[in-house]
């Protein structure tokens, strides 16, 4: 976001509110300055009904040209070349204004959340692929963007619950990053059809897990594990299965 | 899709016709549910909560023995029906017996899925559905992942 237009809108905004309170004034001023003139109670103050006629118009007169100098006063725009470009960095700063407001409600969509998990994967995360992570999501999010109903509310708080997975196990290879038909974010690692271990993050911090694992007393065989449990406590789950000797670097 | 109420019971759908085993079915998979090298993999055969069957299309149905042209029928019915065939996604070919055999032997409790005849006329005629999973059961979308006979780029 551009926070040197944010400023300069904020006074954009003001001008604006200025020129509202002006008119504020003006339409005040006209109620109370047009009301029809009594002539019977100025003949009794004194003086003839000509004078008396004369001090009321004048009296009328006045309160006219007094709104008029609270128009000078208050009005945003004016004559001079100066003024002329004032309003015109005026108008422009509120349309700034107006396109920051909308670059806010986009990114309060679940499509501007996702592309703000992404830069900071690419600012912040500690992961050694990060780089070609932060691409894969791109990747994905155009995908998205193509597809229909492939995203949901949901959508953000799985990749948040992905990433903050993928840092506790940095060690792990580069997954596979997939988005399921419910428009969560799944990650698998597959070195070997024995060896799979694939998570499906739910945006409630859940994670729906499926591992394939060879059996250690059976040669040539394949265990298979799912479930669901918390994301905090995955790895503990799947300890049994040794996920962390294939899906890392050192045991692949 | 086509409504019959011939086929309700108590409010639920019942499925259509069954489809022999030995014919094969073709899955749409859009590019996120494949992986960096294009082949579908195990979210691309998983069910959304309210779904109660996989889509696919029924590849004997549409006429033609080719593969080829049965995929260019396939297209074809997807397209008219709205879907959009993404650029990157792949149509992947299931065999249903090696599918069906796959999931009983490899599951816990021995799982028994079908495939049925859906046909959502006018436009989508070989239109079928694979029961007997649902969103919850993240294992079976793997299995059959595992066991993709053939994939193709979902455009021709």
């Amino acid at each position: 976001m551009n926070f040197g237009a944010s400023m300069s809108n904020v006074h954009a905004l003001q001008g604006y509110g200025n020129f509202q309170d002006t008119r504020a004034i003006i339409s005040e001023g006209s109620t109370t300055d047009f009301r029809p003139i009594d002539v019977a109670s100025a003949t009794d103050k004194g003086g003839t009904d000509l004078d008396v006629t004369r001090r009321a118009f004048e009296r009328q007169n006045w309160f006219v040209l007094k709104s008029l100098q609270i128009v000078q006063d208050f009005r945003p725009t004016g004559t001079t070349t100066s003024d002329i470009f004032a309003r015109k960095e005026d108008e422009a700063n509120f349309e700034a204004s107006m396109g920051d407001f909308a670059a806010l409600d986009y990114l309060r969509t679940a499509e501007g959340q996702i592309e703000q998990r992404i830069y900071g994967l690419r600012r912040t995360a500690r992961l050694m692929y990060r780089e070609r992570l932060a691409r894969r999501l791109e990747f994905l999010l155009d995908a998205m963007r193509e597809e229909e109903d492939s995203w949901n509310d949901g959508s953000p708080e799985s990749l948040r619950h992905m990433l903050l997975f993928l840092q506790t196990v940095p060690g792990f290879l580069y997954p596979t990053v997939t988005v399921t038909p419910s428009a969560t974010f799944r990650v698998q690692w597959t070195p070997a059809p024995n060896k799979h271990f694939a998570v499906n993050f739910l945006p409630s911090g859940e994670v729906q897990f499926v591992v394939f694992f060879p059996n250690s007393r059976h040669r040539g065989r394949i265990q298979r594990m799912s479930g669901v449990v918390s994301w905090e406590n995955l790895m503990n789950v799947v300890e049994p299965c040794k996920v962390h000797q294939w899906a890392a670097n050192a045991g692949t | 899709m086509l409504w019959n109420p011939a086929r309700c019971t108590s409010g639920r759908r019942m499925p259509g016709p069954k489809i022999s085993d030995s014919n094969h079915v073709s899955r749409f998979c859009g590019a996120m549910k494949c992986d960096d090298a294009g082949r579908p993999v195990g979210a691309a055969f998983m069910l959304r909560p309210k779904e109660s069957y996989l889509s696919v299309n029924w590849l004997e149905c549409t006429g033609p023995s080719s593969r080829k042209e049965q995929l260019e029928i396939v297209r074809k019915h997807l397209t008219d029906k709205g879907r959009k065939l993404t650029a990157n996604g792949r149509l992947a070919v299931l065999h249903l017996k090696t599918v069906f055999d796959f999931i009983e032997t490899e599951t816990p409790d021995s799982r028994r899925i079908t495939a049925h005849h859906e046909p959502e006329l006018p436009h989508d005629p070989s239109h079928s559905g694979i029961y007997g999973y649902n969103a919850h059961d993240g294992l079976i979308g793997d299995l059959i992942a595992e066991v993709v006979h053939e994939h193709y780029a979902a455009r021709s």
